[in-house]
């Protein structure tokens, strides 16, 4: 469903994605770890279409994202660390102007059925978004993407910031997606998080995906161990120069 | 797409506090402007009507004297005041609304309402056009200066890019949504407005002031939509909503509020209207043109002689004395013309250098164009003032004739006339430009605004595409 085939970015003299090569099929969530300006984000906005590639490609269910803007995103969800709802409008209407966004129109019920499928109940979801907490706009962006019924979601930083009772809520949401069949992308700086909800973990670093593990063959210490001797390579090559 | 983010832009600004107030503090100067534009018109236009009569009771009471006394005792032109005033006065207010119909001058319009404010002049001036030219546009400015700057901070722009939201469909909405909840506020209190004003009596038809609402309405509609237009994209170059509300702020103080005053003021003083003793003395001389052409007053007993087709003076079947005040009188109009001509001639450089400005402050063009289709601009007041000279010099002659002939075997002025004469005297009918001569003379006015709204739309095109790109590439 998510390819990534040679994928490089750069912006000037700075690589940001160097020779990504991935893919996340169909009942899988990928998670990449990694520090702040590893190119987890840039890997994301790539298939999203929002960035040119400088070289390889960035599939959607075969087709480049920079090619095809409007038809791949249309087979796309995208929950951002911060999902950025309309103040003024309640959770279901916001989430009726996302659909009709996409080009999707539902049904009150269905808005509702996909928003409590979400962890939102019905008398928040009638609620106006501006005093929502970040748990419940996060939940919203979930919603969005299983009323839009998108095949692929990508997931940026979506656990940052969440309180643990959100955060684990949002996990199980993501596990019911991903048992549904739906192939999931997500950046996270969260290990044990990574753990819980991946299917496979990929390490990135300096743009490099540098590791790639598969999550139910390793503990959630074990993978921190890989995690942080990735993050050491540089820092004692740096030392012993 | 577009009509779903135009939707949702309603709904959003409905639910606003912010657009509330302002809304409320809009309508409420729209209605207070007008319901004191219309008692300023209506007490105006009582005044003029008693004006008017009494004028045709002194004019018919004169009693018996000679018909050239008469045209110097003279009549009133009294201009009607135009149906749609009470929407905007445009020069109304400093243009003469009457004229002396005197032999041998032709004075310049008296009776300017400004002169008789006083302090509470800038009440006077609080007309509904002035609100929809000048406080509407901030009015807009402050509602949308987040149009796009506010979604750019809130993340909601970014969002949108990822559903497969592009720069036209971004724009179209926002505009959409923008005119739809203007309209709300904006479309009942101006329709309101033009009804009120409209009723007023004047000296258009019915067909011709629909035809001219319909032409106000579209001006203000693609004025204050090119404002929406600016707003929005100014909104998405911005950085912030801050940022966006400063610049904006700046926008309507520089381009709607400075601009058409600095205009003016630099129109009025590269093109100064000669002063009042000037033309005054002018004038005077112009009434004694034949006096002073020896020339032309020699000539003038062999012209009377030739034109009646006798050998002698004493032949002439008509009083000398009136057929040589009507040749003054005849002698004067090209001298009036020449007068005129040339403050007419100062008044259009002024309205060029307008023209020119127009195309830094739309606001320009709109003040032309609506003081045009409301019957209030310098065309209109130079219809009154050509239509007032015409009836003078039809009313002067119709005296000087009756002098010249009925007076014939009278020695210089010792004839007399009476009421009878008096009565003969139609009083001053003025009809106003029709719709398609207003139309075509603010054709320039009117591209200028249709060019605001087509390049503010390109602007906010352009705009949205340069703040989504920068916002899914941050």
């Amino acid at each position: 469903m998510l390819e990534a085939k040679n994928l490089s970015k750069s912006f000037g003299a700075v690589n940001a994605l160097n020779d990504l090569n991935l893919s996340v099929q169909e009942g899988e969530i990928l998670c990449l770890l990694g520090a702040n300006g590893a190119g987890k984000t840039t890997a994301i906005n790539l298939f999203l279409g929002f960035l040119e590639p400088s070289s390889g490609e960035a599939l959607i269910d075969g087709v480049a994202a920079h090619q095809d803007p409007a038809g791949t995103k249309a087979k796309l969800g995208y929950i951002p660390e911060q999902v950025a709802l309309y103040p003024q409008l309640s959770g279901l209407e916001n989430l009726d102007y996302f659909l009709r966004l996409a080009g999707v129109k539902a049904k009150e019920t269905e808005l509702l059925e996909a928003l409590e499928a979400a962890g939102l109940e019905r008398a928040a979801a009638r609620r106006k978004a501006g005093t929502y907490s970040k748990g419940m706009r996060q939940k919203v962006g979930i919603g969005i993407a299983l009323a839009k019924k998108a095949p692929v979601l990508l997931l940026d930083e979506p656990l940052s910031g969440l309180d643990p009772s959100a955060a684990n809520g949002l996990c199980g949401s993501l596990r019911q997606l991903r048992d549904n069949g739906r192939a999931i992308l997500m950046a996270t700086h969260d290990v044990f998080r990574a753990k819980e909800v991946g299917t496979r973990i990929g390490i990135m670093k300096g743009g490099y995906l540098v590791d790639q593990l598969e999550a139910d063959k390793l503990d959630a210490r074990e993978i921190e161990q890989i995690y942080l001797s990735h993050m050491h390579d540089g820092a004692d090559a740096a030392d012993a120069a | 797409m577009i009509s779903a983010i135009a939707h949702k832009e309603l709904k959003t600004y409905l639910r606003s506090g912010v657009f509330l107030a302002v809304a409320a503090a809009l309508t409420g100067l729209i209605v207070m402007s007008v319901i004191l534009s219309v008692q300023r018109v209506t007490a105006f236009e009582h005044e003029r009507a008693s004006a008017v009569a009494a004028d045709r009771t002194i004019w018919d009471e004169q009693g018996v004297k000679n018909p050239h006394g008469a045209a110097h005792f003279a009549r009133y032109a009294f201009r009607p005041t135009p149906t749609l005033a009470a929407f905007d006065p445009g020069v109304s207010d400093y243009a003469g609304m009457a004229l002396w119909m005197e032999a041998h001058y032709q004075n310049p319009a008296v009776f300017r309402r400004a002169e008789e404010r006083g302090d509470t002049g800038w009440i006077a001036s609080l007309s509904p056009a002035w609100i929809l030219q000048t406080m509407t546009p901030l009015f807009i400015f402050l509602v949308l200066f987040g149009a796009i700057a506010g979604e750019r901070e809130s993340g909601t722009l970014r969002q949108n890019a990822a559903l497969g939201v592009g720069p036209r469909v971004l724009a179209g909405g926002k505009l959409g949504g923008a005119a739809l909840s203007l309209g709300v506020v904006i479309a009942p209190v101006l329709a309101g407005a033009l009804f009120v004003a409209a009723g007023a009596d004047g000296a258009v038809t019915l067909e011709d002031n629909a035809l001219r609402i319909a032409g106000l309405t579209l001006a203000y509609g693609v004025f204050l939509l090119a404002a929406g237009a600016i707003a929005i994209g100014v909104s998405a170059l911005c950085r912030d909503r801050r940022s966006a509300l400063i610049a904006l702020v700046s926008i309507w103080a520089v381009s709607f509020v400075f601009t058409p005053r600095l205009a003016g003021d630099i129109a009025a003083s590269a093109h100064p209207e000669p002063d009042a003793g000037a033309l005054t003395a002018a004038l005077q001389k112009a009434a004694r043109g034949l006096g002073a052409d020896a020339e032309a007053m020699a000539a003038l007993p062999s012209d009377a002689m030739a034109e009646y087709g006798v050998a002698q003076m004493e032949d002439l079947p008509i009083n000398f004395l009136g057929y040589r005040l009507q040749r003054a009188e005849e002698y004067a109009y090209d001298l009036f013309a020449e007068i005129y001509g040339q403050l007419g001639a100062v008044h259009d450089a002024q309205e060029r250098i307008l023209d020119a400005a127009s195309v830094i402050s739309p606001v320009i063009a709109v003040k032309r164009l609506s003081s045009g289709l409301a019957g209030v601009d310098r065309l209109h007041q130079q219809a009154f003032i050509d239509g007032a000279e015409e009836h003078r010099r039809k009313i002067v002659e119709q005296l000087n004739r009756d002098f010249m002939i009925n007076g014939a075997d009278a020695v210089g002025a010792a004839y007399t006339a009476d009421e009878d004469l008096w009565r003969q005297i139609e009083d001053f009918d003025h009809r106003a430009l029709s719709f398609r001569v207003v139309a075509g003379s603010y054709v320039s006015s009117a591209l200028v605004l249709l060019a605001y709204l087509l390049g503010s739309i390109v602007f906010v095109r352009w705009a949205v595409a340069r703040a989504q790109k920068r916002v899914v590439q941050s």
